[in-house]
């Protein structure tokens, strides 16, 4: 078996020039939470010398200039975008690796002759641009590794390769590895990098020759396997998925600063809500909660404050999680404080059902059944359809700033596309 | 005061269908209901004639003393039209049409349609496509070997398209929704 892994071109600006053909052809950047900075550049884009996470209020002079045009980030467009995406590499294969918004690795059979299979490569991009309207690259090789490398390489070969590269050849391998700065081979950073410069490792050529021993002395049994997986074999355990999530936060900037009490308890449940939503989704209990709120940094005296409480029996029921909230905010909030951001953390996760019991606590028996239906409904109806009273209803302020925000296309029947 | 009458009768017409055999299964409280049904001594019956004319009643669940439904044990699933129209596929998506523009092809305006992008387009189709960067609603033909987008409207003057390279087919209008009642 082979490994391929395929991603999708400046995907959050592809997903918005799917549904708004004004966009393409011109420069595009789509912010980050709360509009703060560039996430996601058309290739236009990239050719002004927009760098990744260059923040708005910099770009101000070269938006104008260039008339570059500017989106907020549409997570209901680019999650259920992702969702076809993904829809599409299961008619290929029998194992889909779902490891970023913007990336899956698919389980392919090697050719007869030992090679990877290009030609489904390029059929599933070819699927994927006519079903999705997503332009893509792929990399095939022997390892999940060797893919991620190919893939990078179909990447700055577009040109050449029709965005296919494959790298099951040793022989290409070692030509091509040679050429290749170590610190751009997956999962080598900055650091580590540093660390390696030494050893006189400077390719991706001189860590695959790396005596495996010497790989786990000089980083750890992560480094090791990646040797490992350069050489072309697979360890089981060098699994881009993470692990089971340990903890969660919701943290986020307000979209306007906030200086009174009941909205940034509503703030907070806010987030409480969606933190406890995100770790039922995952089957998950939370043994400890934190909440925090404080204030911007650059201005004189900011509030500050944080509070936590063991959760017992551990929950994910977000009627406790926001009564434990909204207590916290009515202890921690200073008067006349101006509040720039709060979150909530839910730590010590285990699943549902394994935590230890709590001798004198009982959950509530109708629990289940009502988090299932406020879920259930959710999901068919759409976010926040069914919610805790303290979240409030509506937009506010306080709210994250999605000002530039494109329609929800494919997820709201009110906004969807339209043909005249 | 007609009004309050109106309002008490429609307590008792909606309190009539306690006695059938119907369950109904929602219950939906408003947050002032809640407050004074918190104060009804619930636990006595209460006289429909001592009940504020501001609470609206609502049946919660039939009491389980008639026959068992005969039906039960052949019940399925209800009728899901996202299924009939096969919208859980990769590259179907909705669109809304504006416009009378494709009235003779018998979608109107405010009509509701499935797009399939994964479709090749063939004349005759029906299609989606993007013309001076916009969203239409066309039909696709061939004349002489050449490629048009038409519409479907002889009372306006609709000029047709030729879909050379400068014209993207979106995708193909495989069905369409429509509220008659609108």
């Amino acid at each position: 078996m082979s490994w391929s892994i395929i991603d999708i071109e400046n995907f959050y600006v592809s997903a918005e020039r799917v549904f708004d053909p004004s966009l393409r052809r011109v420069p595009v950047i789509v912010l980050s939470n709360n509009d703060g900075c560039a996430i996601a550049r058309s290739g236009e884009a990239k050719a002004l010398h927009i760098k990744m996470g260059d923040p708005l209020f910099l770009l101000r002079d070269t938006i104008k200039k260039h008339g570059i045009q500017i989106r907020s980030s549409n997570y209901e467009l680019y999650a259920d975008l992702n969702r076809r995406f993904n829809m599409v590499l299961a008619e290929y294969t029998d194992t889909v690796e779902i490891y970023s918004i913007d990336e899956s690795f698919v389980r392919l059979p090697v050719l007869s002759n030992g090679l990877g299979d290009v030609a489904t490569a390029h059929r599933m991009r070819a699927s994927i641009l006519r079903t999705v309207g997503l332009p893509t690259r792929v990399g095939l090789g022997p390892t999940r590794a060797l893919s991620k490398v190919a893939n990078a390489l179909a990447k700055a070969t577009e040109k050449v390769w029709n965005g296919v590269v494959d790298l099951h050849d040793e022989e290409l391998r070692h030509r091509l590895f040679a050429e290749w700065p170590v610190g751009e081979v997956w999962g080598i950073g900055k650091a580590l990098a540093a660390k390696l410069q030494p050893l006189g490792i400077r390719t991706a050529a001189d860590l695959a020759a790396m005596p495996f021993p010497v790989a786990r002395d000089v980083g750890t049994v992560v480094l090791e396997r990646l040797v490992m997986e350069l050489n072309g074999i697979e360890c089981d355990e060098f699994k881009p998925e993470p692990d089971t999530m340990k903890a969660t936060a919701v943290t986020r900037q307000f979209g306007a600063p906030v200086t009174n009490v009941d909205e940034l308890r509503e703030a907070m449940a806010r987030r409480a809500g969606r933190a406890a939503e995100k770790i039922r989704d995952k089957g998950l209990v939370a043994q400890r909660l934190i909440a925090f709120a404080h204030g911007s940094k650059h201005r004189p005296n900011p509030p500050s404050a944080s509070r936590s409480v063991q959760l017992s029996p551990p929950s994910n029921d977000p009627r406790v999680i926001i009564a434990h909230t909204s207590r916290m905010v009515d202890a921690m909030f200073e008067r006349g404080g101006v509040y720039t951001k709060c979150g909530v953390l839910l730590e010590e996760l285990t699943p549902e059902g394994a935590a230890q019991a709590d001798l004198f606590a009982v959950a509530d028996p109708r629990a289940p059944a009502l988090l299932a239906a406020l879920d259930g409904l959710n999901s068919r109806f759409g976010r926040d359809t069914v919610k805790i009273a303290t979240q409030g209803c509506g937009a506010r302020p306080s709210d994250t700033r999605r000002s530039q925000k494109s329609p929800s296309w494919t997820t709201n029947f009110a906004e969807i596309p339209i043909a005249r | 005061m007609k009004s309050n009458r109106a309002a008490r009768r429609g307590q008792i017409k909606a309190n009539r269908p306690a006695a059938s055999p119907v369950p109904i299964l929602f219950q939906r409280v408003t947050m002032a209901s809640k407050r004074i049904l918190a104060m009804l001594p619930l636990m006595q019956p209460v006289p429909l004639a001592d009940v504020s004319p501001s609470l609206r009643l609502r049946i919660v669940g039939a009491a389980g003393a008639g026959f068992p439904s005969p039906a039960q044990d052949w019940t399925e699933d209800s009728i899901n039209l996202a299924e009939l129209l096969r919208l859980n596929r990769a590259g179907s998506f909705v669109f809304r049409i504006s416009g009378t523009s494709m009235i003779e092809a018998g979608i109107n305006d405010f009509d509701v349609v499935v797009v399939d992008r994964d479709r090749k387009p063939v004349p005759g189709h029906i299609v989606i496509a993007i013309v001076d960067g916009g969203f239409v609603c066309r039909q696709l033909v061939a004349r002489d070997g050449v490629p048009y987008l038409e519409a479907r409207n002889a009372r306006q003057n609709y000029a047709p398209t030729i879909a050379d390279d400068t014209v993207e087919v979106w995708g193909v209008v495989r069905a369409g929704v429509r509220d008659y009642l609108r």
